[in-house]
């Protein structure tokens, strides 16, 4: 095991097995990733990690049929025996109905200007400076035990395909994540994010200072009844919706019956005022790529343009059997946007709670969950940022409240979009968005019995 | 198993290195995680993939610190490389802590534990995989014939799995293990006229070979599973609101269970270590011991169930796994702990520390969460009933990151008149805090309707899916709101 080859080198020879073992097409992607990520609790480091690794991903096509696999295993020995698995197992499979072969380059790609920062790993010390400095504000700001993680990535990702396509992009990104809590119950809480490509682009201190502020604000109560109300919904709030939606905008589950967009295309699912976009060339964006993992180069697409629903996202096989062109998204078995992109609205923030008369402002949520993908019936719990407003003013912050509704009624509702725009991505956001505040009509808030 | 001893050398040799190095406590994972993965949607073949994870992963307690470090570059100086840095990791988080990281004292183990598939992901080739589920499929579409109805998206995942590890740690465990997994997922959809879609997911899942796709006995499920929806489209009704009693089913019981009693007596959420992500927890190191239900169901976490999805014998900290009291005659028996949480509380770790992948650390899981039956027959459980309502499935659920308040949406629901079951009812939605929940139980389901279903719980940053059981028997609430 003591064989440790560079990727692009890796990648080729790999495929060079496969073109030799007769297959018709091998797709090869090598990436190469070193991680930090430093957990904290209570105010202190809980655990700090660090992963050095290598991911290979391999597409083997036979007579129109396919397998794949990922693989974190390093040496080139255990992958040629893996490849050689796949090219027996392959013929022994059926054929991919709407089969279509990997595209074929050399392509030119995109010369985005996306940041590029090593020192997001390299530099430790200012790693741990950060997570002090961001508990350090949360609890000037009002919060009294503060958590959190940070995760920082340096990786290399090398693709070699039998399409002719050579191509390796390098990328770093770091995320921070600050969570608040004003009181020992741990119902006053706030949560502040920070995402960026460069350690000097995330600002620890900014998101400790929202967490504590928020949680702060938390600490006065007031009662509120179960109902329908209007609301504004922050943007950790619509990244969360959002990054859940990333999935249903996938061709791979609009397929599969999986996706209230299904059978959508071209139709109005969303307020004229909203305009999302998968934009993978986003200089800071935390999920920016320049080709996708057919080496098919990544393109800004439409996702919902002024309230219709444009494109589902794509890799080869779905783009066939949709009948449309790639859109740059691959994914082997599941299509996915890379960055979701919101575009801005003309309202401040401010102006969308001034116009409440009654409602409510939810920061944040988690735990969204369909009854039926199909319909896009779900409920989801706010947290962190749970406020009452009346007359245009906050008047207190509200417990144990659930939103429940319609995916496409919600967007549908949407009657305003703020121009602040930020860059969302933690663990209840898996896919990053950027994201702005909404103001919504007539959500259904409840609460559950015994509380 | 190949190339696996080799791993072995190399775990050694990181462990003498850490040892070297000054490291209070340290401890080497080996893991071999490989998958076999088939999609089948309507039929037709929709993808093969197979995955594999091997590597080391390093744990060290180092001057008040904790360090993780992993790689999957297998040479002497990447695990030389590995293990300082998780040092140097250590070091530095211990600097900035105002209380040392201390792991509960704990036998040292030697053993190993191997569970033999009777029917391995060899012994039947993928295209009779495919052949098995396009049979289901062939037998969906005769019975969307039979019925008139229409099921236009027919989903099957199936996944075979063999985890291999080998884990030493500086107080001398040595364990190794071999346990092969199966797990099937089905996303059935149907239609109906102006009524719309209806929709249901079924997992299950063992510690076991191929041979358990026969016990599943998934033609005659996929059947009744198809009947049904079809019926809740063409036949089910609004549920009655208000103060109600409820019978939940195993399924419901099991989310119920898991969310609202396992995560919340995870004590490293008790402690807060994973308030950034999932959350806290509404209970206190202080309610161990005090009344959280009514005293008739008692819930257990035994992740030592032969062939059951979240078995272990030994946990990824070398300790030997046991069943678990979580709740006892009512009250707060028992959390789930590690070592460094056992240490907190001032009690030996009951082996609940778990790692789906050499890259992950081990953190506190569920393994099998239920409700231990009791003496009631299905139909005693119905017969006082005056009105109420059945729930016997779930579609959408949630809860809060306190484990407090939560919501269950019925998808197989009928009502109970005068202690029979009348009708099917649509999306009953039973919005409850846990300890009104637990509190409202009067009647627990006897042995023979106990019933586990399988999942991928998700915690723990980067997330780890882990293979659990929940389940139960049915239970009875009484009095309860049914809203929403």
């Amino acid at each position: 095991m003591e064989n440790w080859m560079k990727p692009m080198d890796l990648a080729k020879r790999t495929v060079d097995l496969g073109r030799r073992a007769g297959v018709d097409d091998v797709i090869c992607v090598v990436i190469d990733s070193e991680r930090r990520q430093i957990r904290f609790a209570n105010n202190q480091i809980t655990v700090s990690k660090a992963w050095f690794d290598r991911t290979v991903k391999l597409y083997v096509a036979k007579d129109r049929r396919i397998i794949t696999s990922e693989e974190k295993v390093s040496d080139y020995e255990s992958l040629s025996l893996s490849l050689k698995r796949m090219v027996e197992n392959v013929k022994l499979l059926r054929e991919i109905p709407g089969y279509t072969s990997i595209p074929k380059g050399p392509f030119r790609y995109p010369s985005t200007n996306l940041y590029y920062d090593k020192r997001v790993v390299s530099d430790e010390d200012k790693l741990f400076e950060s997570v002090e400095v961001a508990i350090n504000s949360a609890i000037e700001n009002g919060g009294c035990r503060v958590s959190g993680v940070l995760i920082a990535e340096c990786f290399t990702r090398t693709l070699v395909s039998t399409g002719g396509i050579e191509v390796e992009e390098k990328g770093t990104r770091i995320a921070m994540t600050v969570r608040a809590f004003a009181d020992e119950k741990g119902e006053a809480q706030g949560m502040g994010v920070t995402v960026s490509r460069r350690i000097d682009g995330i600002d620890p201190e900014g998101a400790g200072k929202e967490a504590g502020q928020i949680a702060r604000d938390m600490l006065k109560t007031v009662k509120a009844e179960p109902g329908t109300y209007d609301a504004v919904l922050g943007p950790y709030f619509v990244a969360n919706l959002l990054s859940y939606c990333a999935y249903l905008f996938s061709a791979f589950f609009v397929d599969m019956g999986v996706s209230p967009f299904v059978g959508k295309l071209g139709q109005r699912i969303a307020s004229e005022k909203i305009t999302v976009i998968d934009d993978p060339h986003l200089p800071d964006g935390y999920n920016s790529h320049i080709f996708d993992d057919e080496g098919y180069p990544t393109q800004r697409n439409f996702l919902i343009k002024e309230g219709v629903l444009k494109t589902y996202v794509h890799n080869g096989i779905t783009a066939k059997k949709f009948g449309v062109n790639r859109t740059g998204n691959a994914g082997w078995e599941m299509p996915l946007p890379w960055n979701i992109v919101i575009r801005e609205g003309d309202r401040r923030t401010e102006e969308l709670i001034e116009d409440l008369q009654e409602g409510f402002y939810f920061l944040n949520t988690w735990y969204t969950r369909f009854q039926n993908y199909i319909t896009g019936d779900f409920s989801t719990i706010p947290r962190d940022g749970i406020f009452y407003v009346k007359n245009g003013e906050i008047v207190g912050s509200v417990r144990g409240v659930r939103v429940a509704g319609n995916i496409i009624k919600l967007f549908e509702d949407i009657n305003g979009v703020s121009r602040e725009i930020k860059q969302v991505y933690w663990w209840e956001t898996p896919v990053p968005v950027l994201s702005s505040t909404i103001s919504v009509r007539g959500i259904k808030v409840t609460k559950a019995y015994g509380a | 198993m190949s190339g696996f001893d080799e791993l072995k050398d190399y775990a050694d040799y990181a462990l003498r290195v850490a040892e070297s190095e000054g490291a209070e406590f340290c401890e080497v994972r080996c893991q071999d995680d490989q998958v076999e993965g088939i999609i089948i949607k309507n039929g037709a073949l929709e993808g093969i993939k197979a995955g594999r994870r091997r590597g080391v992963g390093i744990r060290v307690l180092y001057r008040g610190g904790l360090g993780f470090s992993s790689t999957n570059v297998i040479t002497r100086e990447s695990l030389k490389t590995a293990v300082v840095r998780a040092l140097k990791l250590a070091m530095i988080a211990g600097a900035h802590r105002k209380r040392n990281i201390v792991f509960s004292r704990e036998e040292a183990p030697v053993d190993s534990d191997v569970i033999r598939p009777k029917l391995s992901m060899e012994s039947m080739p993928v295209d009779e995989r495919i052949s098995f589920l396009s049979e289901v499929d062939k037998m969906i579409l005769s019975k969307e014939a039979e019925l008139k109805g229409k099921v236009p998206w027919r989903v099957f995942r199936l996944e075979g799995s063999i985890t291999e590890k080998f884990i030493i740690n500086t107080n001398g465990a040595e364990l190794y293990s071999y346990v092969p997994r199966t797990y099937l997922e089905a996303i059935l959809t149907t239609f109906e006229g102006p009524k719309g879609y209806e929709q249901v997911i079924i997992e299950l899942g063992e510690s076991r070979g191929f041979e358990v796709l026969k016990e599943w006995r998934i033609m005659e499920r996929m059947e009744r599973e198809v009947e049904t929806l079809v019926k809740i489209l063409r036949e089910a009704e609004s549920p009655p609101k208000g103060k109600l009693d409820v019978v939940l089913g195993p399924q419901v019981v099991g989310i119920a269970v898991h969310e609202s009693v396992g995560h919340p007596y995870e004590a490293d959420r008790i402690l807060g270590r994973e308030a950034a992500q999932a959350g806290e927890s509404f209970v206190t190191m202080e309610m161990l011991g005090t009344r959280i239900g009514s005293g008739c169901a008692n819930v257990v976490d035994d992740p030592t169930i032969p062939h059951s999805f979240g078995y272990y014998k030994y946990d990824d900290e070398g300790v030997r796994a046991r069943k678990r009291y979580l709740i006892k005659e009512g009250m707060i028996n028992e959390f789930l702990h590690n070592r460094e949480t056992a240490y907190i509380f001032g009690v030996s770790s009951n082996a609940a520390a778990r790692a789906v992948s050499y890259d992950r650390e081990p953190i506190i899981r569920m393994a099998n969460t239920y409700v231990e039956p009791g003496d009631y027959s299905f139909e005693e459980l119905l017969e006082d009933v005056k009105l109420g309502v059945y729930i016997k499935t779930f579609g959408e659920w949630n809860i809060d990151d306190r484990r407090f308040n939560q919501r269950y949406v019925g998808k197989e629901a009928y009502l109970i008149e005068k202690g029979e079951l009348t009708k099917l009812v649509s999306a009953p939605i039973l919005e409850i805090t846990t300890p009104k929940l637990w509190s409202s139980v009067d009647a627990v389901g006897k042995e023979e309707l106990l019933e586990f279903c399988a999942a991928l719980c998700g915690k723990g940053d980067p997330e780890q899916l882990c293979p659990v059981w929940m389940g139960g028997p049915p239970i009875r609430l009484r009095k309860v709101v049914l809203g929403g």
